[in-house]
């Protein structure tokens, strides 16, 4: 069964170019332009993903998942991008999202992490996985953080792998561990970006941007 | 969610000076909004404004100084506007959607007000009469008329053809009404002086000074307060065209050549691919423009990037580099830069990979970089002794340095792996 899909970007051009890459495995059930329309699009399609960009008219992709976040939890969002700040990443993954996927990506692996995303997975490219390490670096010392302010060894070996460019598949063989553990660890690692209060993750994301 | 935009919009706006700006207001008016706008600007009691204005009012001054305001005073949008001496009638007359729900009896009130504090004064001989009032208000009538008789079209243009030429009289209509307008101001201070000389002989030259500067003022002021309102909002216009101007030359120098490039190069896929990646990365350098960028402060992460740029330029591949930490550029850095660029070089080059993954961390153990291709993979010890790509350029120059280098090839790829212990940096 394909997974049910909104597309949310301001821009025809990139919405039409993306609904023509996505498999068989997805079906498109609505696009919308901005930050009002998609709460309209999304509330009444009801679909299980959201691909959204995450610059928008009317505030950004950040507004959608919230605007939708209290009536339909169930939603499950992805953040497209093509160039942005780390601190407007970061704040649509905080928001909600379920992972980040720069706008260069192909086709197959698009439909693969929607797939991912629908199944209650966390989506990671090596750009925001290279960026989670960078913003929880130097915490493994300080035993004072909260269990949410800092990596445990593993999660940092699989963000490694995943910056460095291997799939979660390849990074299981490498690690010896089963693609469910890596999807664990994972959606771990994605609990902590969106909870942790860490001083460096803001610090570091209003620095750097994700280019 | 409404709410929630409004909120971010209200956290990202700059803090500003919490005093409110200093704004005719379109509501609660008595007649202009001017006592309730100086009022709000000041932060006191309105009553209290009106009550001064209402006093000064004995003599003219009062009016005066509110007319004035009127007319100076930016409104709210609503708010009454005097482009006509018709107006101020009107204002007094009628009442509006704006105004105070009390406003006839209030009115009323300050009416008394200033009748009383004129009779208090006239009977301690302390007041100026009405003939002091009477050409005063006759020289601002005269100012005013300038300002009320020119659309305001005509005004703007005033002021321009004096920036530009250094003067407004260019044009004959504006011209008899300024003439006008200066008639009566000239007359007005003219009879104040002829009312006031028997009264004060010994004062009259200074009195003379005094009340030409004043009818000069009444004149000019008024327009070089517009002035310099329009002169800096000008600025900010010419600002803002300047920037628009340097953004529009950039996307020309850069977005738009390479659009034309791409359109001319369309059947050859390499190229196409080649320019829209240096056009990406040229136009996020210059809209994102990193804290390490410029060259003077050359950091490891800098010369990676610039590294991985190059080989994309001239090999047609996409690198994609993610980069964690950073330190100074030394010299077992630039080796490691070089060596991961040789590994670039040669994933471009023979791997038949379209994309190139490079990571590097800069960590408390030292550094480590990664160049990763999905290409048809080789196997390092059939590599032919004459190319010594890889022997002397990667596994040699980290050796050199105190760190070392793997590489792992297979039919899924290749990954070349240097490490530098921290020891080999110190």
């Amino acid at each position: 069964m394909s997974v049910r899909v909104v597309l949310v970007d301001d821009h025809q051009l990139v919405r039409s170019g993306v609904r023509a890459e996505l498999g068989a495995d997805v079906d498109v059930v609505g696009e919308a332009g901005d930050v009002d329309e998609a709460v309209r699009v999304i509330t009444a399609t009801k679909p299980e993903v959201v691909l959204v960009d995450v610059h928008l008219p009317g505030g950004g992709g950040g507004e959608v998942i919230r605007g939708v976040h209290a009536q339909l939890p169930g939603v499950r969002f992805l953040a497209l991008s093509v160039s942005d700040a780390a601190e407007d990443v970061i704040g649509v993954v905080r928001a909600g999202a379920r992972g980040y996927v720069t706008k260069t990506i192909d086709g197959a692996t698009l439909t693969d992490a929607i797939v991912r995303v629908a199944g209650g997975d966390a989506v990671f490219g090596p750009r925001l996985a290279g960026f989670v390490l960078d913003a929880f670096a130097g915490g493994e010392a300080d035993a004072a953080d909260d269990e949410l302010d800092q990596l445990t060894p593993r999660e940092r070996e699989v963000l490694r792998l995943i910056a460095r460019g291997y799939t979660y598949r390849e990074a299981a063989q490498e690690l010896v561990l089963s693609d469910r553990t890596i999807e664990s660890h994972v959606s771990s690692v994605l609990r902590k970006l969106q909870l942790s209060n860490r001083r460096e993750l803001a610090r570091w994301a209003a620095g750097r941007r994700i280019v | 969610m409404l709410d929630a935009v409004t909120e971010e919009a209200t956290a990202e706006g700059d803090v500003r000076d919490s005093r409110p700006p200093l704004l005719r207001r379109s509501d609660g008016r008595l007649i202009a909004g001017v006592a309730r706008g100086i009022a709000d600007h000041l932060g006191i009691n309105v009553t209290i404004v009106r009550v001064v204005f209402a006093a000064l009012g004995v003599n003219g001054v009062g009016v005066l100084a509110y007319v004035a305001f009127w007319i100076l005073v930016p409104g709210e949008d609503g708010a009454t506007r005097l482009r006509h001496p018709r107006d101020a009638i009107r204002a007094l007359l009628r009442s509006g959607p704006g105004d105070d729900p009390h406003r006839r009896r209030k009115l009323l009130a300050y009416l008394l007000v200033g009748i009383a504090v004129a009779s208090v004064l006239g009977a301690t001989g302390i007041g100026i009469g009405s003939h002091t009032v009477l050409p005063l208000s006759v020289a601002c009538i005269g100012a005013l008329l300038i300002w009320w008789r020119a659309p305001e079209a005509q005004r703007t243009k005033w002021t321009r053809d004096a920036r530009h030429y250094g003067s407004k009289l260019t044009r004959r209509g504006p011209l008899l009404v300024v003439l006008g307008g200066t008639g009566l101001v000239v007359v007005g201070v003219t009879s104040f002086l002829a009312a006031n000389n028997a009264l004060a002989q010994a004062r009259d030259g200074a009195l003379a000074i005094g009340a030409t500067f004043v009818g000069v003022l009444l004149i000019t002021g008024p327009w070089l307060f517009r002035l310099f309102r329009e002169l800096t909002a000008e600025r900010r216009e010419r600002i803002r065209e300047q920037e628009r101007a340097e953004v529009a030359a950039h996307v020309h120098d850069s977005v738009l050549q390479t659009l034309a490039l791409l359109q001319s190069q369309a059947s050859d896929p390499d190229a196409v691919r080649r320019l829209a990646r240096r056009q990406e990365r040229e136009l996020r350098d210059w809209l994102y423009p990193d804290a390490g960028n410029d060259s003077s402060t050359m950091t490891f992460a800098t010369a990676l990037r610039a590294a991985a740029a190059d080989v994309e330029d001239s090999h047609a591949i996409a690198v994609d580099v993610v980069i964690v930490g950073d330190g100074p550029l030394d010299d077992t850095l630039s080796a490691t830069v070089a060596a991961a660029r040789e590994g670039m070089v040669n994933a471009a080059k023979s791997s038949g990979a379209s994309t190139i993954s490079v990571f590097a961390e800069v960590g408390d153990k030292g550094v480590e970089v990664f160049v990763r291709d999905r290409g048809h993979g080789f196997d390092p010890e059939k590599v032919p002794d004459h190319r010594r790509g890889i022997r002397d350029s990667i596994v040699g120059r980290m050796a050199r340095h105190g760190g070392k280098a793997a590489i792992r090839s297979g039919p899924t790829g290749t990954e070349v792996a240097l490490t530098l212990p921290r020891q080999a940096r110190s």
